[in-house]
């Protein structure tokens, strides 16, 4: 596919950035004295909700699910190569996938829990996971799901359905990239899988999980070995980050997430660092006028757009203080 | 005081001091089962208080982090690491007597044998914060178990306190002052029966001679 064929889509992106929140918008609703307010703020972007139920419901994502599903429904429409956009929406697929997996193992009614964004209609996910055939989904997702079921067909353990999407999505997520052959959206797949997995090892050390989960739940796609990761995973979080990420372009970003003695990592910051250096790469491709890269970055912040607006709006809703609010902001489009 | 409405006669003065023996050493017997009722609801009451505060204020903090934790997700995200529980707690409860207050003592018991895996949800959709927030309340779990014991226990005994408390009441300012005051006129009624008796037995002498 030639980059040309993108110029069509970047264009139609620039009227798009204009609609997503500013800077301003965010400080006025983080400053905001009541949940009211911020909903008023909120009110005269491109968002629409009734506000005197959202106050009396508090279903924030209601709107938020909403609007990112227009914004998918239409990037899937004008992007030449739907993969692209599916970079970004298998997370929402492959959920699916573990809330129907779990629907069929466990016979309770999740049907709620689903989130109707990705290329492919749920029904079609439903009609894999009920007949583990589909002559539309991708060959990865089928494979998925049926070492899913087979894994619980034999053990009968549900989190089999955890442990397969999980594992499924970042390959389904490389398998993308790989086609693609863009040098940049290669990157950002490297980054995202490797600092996943760093993130990963570090939540597992925390809270002293053995090395079998380790090759269980890291994802092997990444740039940096699986196998490397757990073996240092018994010196320490900080032995990883020093020994197979130093190299690394983004290597000086992760300092930040070392604790003043250096000997343990922040996990809480190192979620958010991560999305930080997502966000340069996003930044860098953004104005590229061929290629795809516009478009993913523009995914990238519209999802990192909701995730903002949900933390203040929950934040101000339980008096959540401001600055606890400030310091698990995500990168803003366009800063 | 109202007199109780019974025969002046030396039965029922027996009888009226029996009851009075009975309820005077029923009397003593509430006022000590009060007491002793009391003593113990005291202590669990300060012992349910400080629980009280020390689990309030954990759970707030853990729910405060749990609320950051999972604005950064979606609610579905959530909800689906949670749809199915990893374990499961089977509750025993058996009966223990304080006083003959019969309360309950909770057995709690966590079962995690069936469960070779250390996956307890998904961490692609999920962050530190939750992992954290979980924990914590994980933490809290078992002393809100006992919290919920404890102020049941309280609750039962503040009831059994009450009926106590009133039975000794009925007993003290009602029952013994009217068998007290009934005994003492039937007693009034007695003697002087038997001084008319006197008086008529000397009248009754005095005609004769």
């Amino acid at each position: 596919m030639k980059d040309t064929q993108y110029k069509g889509v970047n264009t139609l992106l620039r009227v798009y950035e204009t609609k997503l929140l500013t800077r301003e918008d965010y400080e006025k609703m983080l400053r905001a004295e009541s949940l009211q307010e911020a909903l008023e703020v909120l009110k005269s972007t491109d968002y629409h909700f009734d506000d005197q139920e959202i106050l009396l419901n508090k279903d924030f994502d209601s709107f938020l699910l909403y609007r990112l599903r227009m914004i998918y429904e239409e990037l899937y429409e004008v992007t030449p190569n739907s993969e692209v956009v599916q970079i970004f929406s298998l997370r929402y697929s492959y959920h699916n996938a573990k809330v129907l997996l779990k629907q069929r193992f466990t016979d309770l009614s999740l049907e709620h829990l689903l989130i109707p964004i990705g290329k492919y209609p749920v029904t079609t996910i439903k009609n894999l996971v009920n007949t583990q055939q589909s002559a539309e989904l991708n060959p990865i997702m089928i494979e998925a799901v049926n070492e899913a079921i087979a894994d619980f067909e034999t053990y009968g353990r549900v989190e089999a359905a955890d442990v397969f999407m999980d594992t499924y999505y970042y390959k389904h997520m490389r398998a993308i990239t790989d086609r693609l052959k863009n040098e940049t959206i290669t990157r950002v797949a490297d980054v995202l899988i490797d600092l996943d997995n760093l993130s990963t090892v570090v939540r597992s050390i925390n809270q002293n999980k053995s090395r079998s989960f380790l090759h269980t739940v890291l994802s092997s796609s990444g740039s940096i070995p699986k196998q490397a990761i757990i073996n240092l995973a018994d010196q320490g979080a900080v032995s990883i980050l020093n020994e197979l990420y130093l190299e690394k372009p983004y290597a000086d970003k992760l300092q930040a997430v070392l604790s003043d003695s250096k000997d343990t990592i922040n996990p809480m910051l190192l979620d958010k660092v991560i999305d930080e250096i997502v966000h340069e790469l996003m930044e860098e491709g953004k104005y590229q006028p061929f290629g795809p890269m516009p478009v993913m970055a523009f995914m990238f912040a519209i999802e990192k757009e909701i995730t903002n607006i949900r933390l203040i709006l929950v934040g101000k809703d339980n008096q959540i203080n401001e600055d606890t609010l400030r310091e698990r902001m995500r990168p803003i489009y366009g800063s | 005081m109202a007199r109780l409405n019974v025969k002046p006669t030396r039965m029922e003065l027996s009888n009226l001091k029996d009851r009075l023996a009975i309820s005077t050493r029923g009397h003593k017997l509430l006022k000590d089962k009060q007491d002793e009722l009391m003593r113990q609801f005291i202590t669990l009451i300060r012992k349910n208080n400080a629980l009280r505060d020390e689990v309030e204020k954990e759970l707030t903090e853990a729910m405060q982090a749990f609320v950051v934790a999972k604005s950064l997700l979606n609610e579905s995200f959530i909800e689906e690491l949670f749809a199915v529980p990893d374990k499961s707690v089977t509750l025993n409860i058996q009966e223990k007597n304080i006083m003959s207050v019969i309360v309950p003592e909770m057995n709690f018991t966590v079962d995690e044998d069936d469960k070779d895996s250390e996956m307890q949800y998904g961490l692609l959709n999920s962050n530190s914060e939750l992992d954290d927030s979980i924990a914590r309340i994980n933490t809290i779990l078992p002393k809100l178990l006992k919290l919920s014991e404890i102020e049941k226990t309280c609750q039962l005994m503040a009831d059994e306190i009450e009926k106590t408390r009133r039975r000794v009441n009925a007993l003290e300012y009602l029952k013994i002052p009217q068998l007290e005051e009934t005994i003492h006129y039937i007693q009034m009624k007695l003697e002087e029966n038997e001084r008319a008796n006197i008086t008529r037995i000397m009248k009754v002498k005095d005609m004769g001679q």
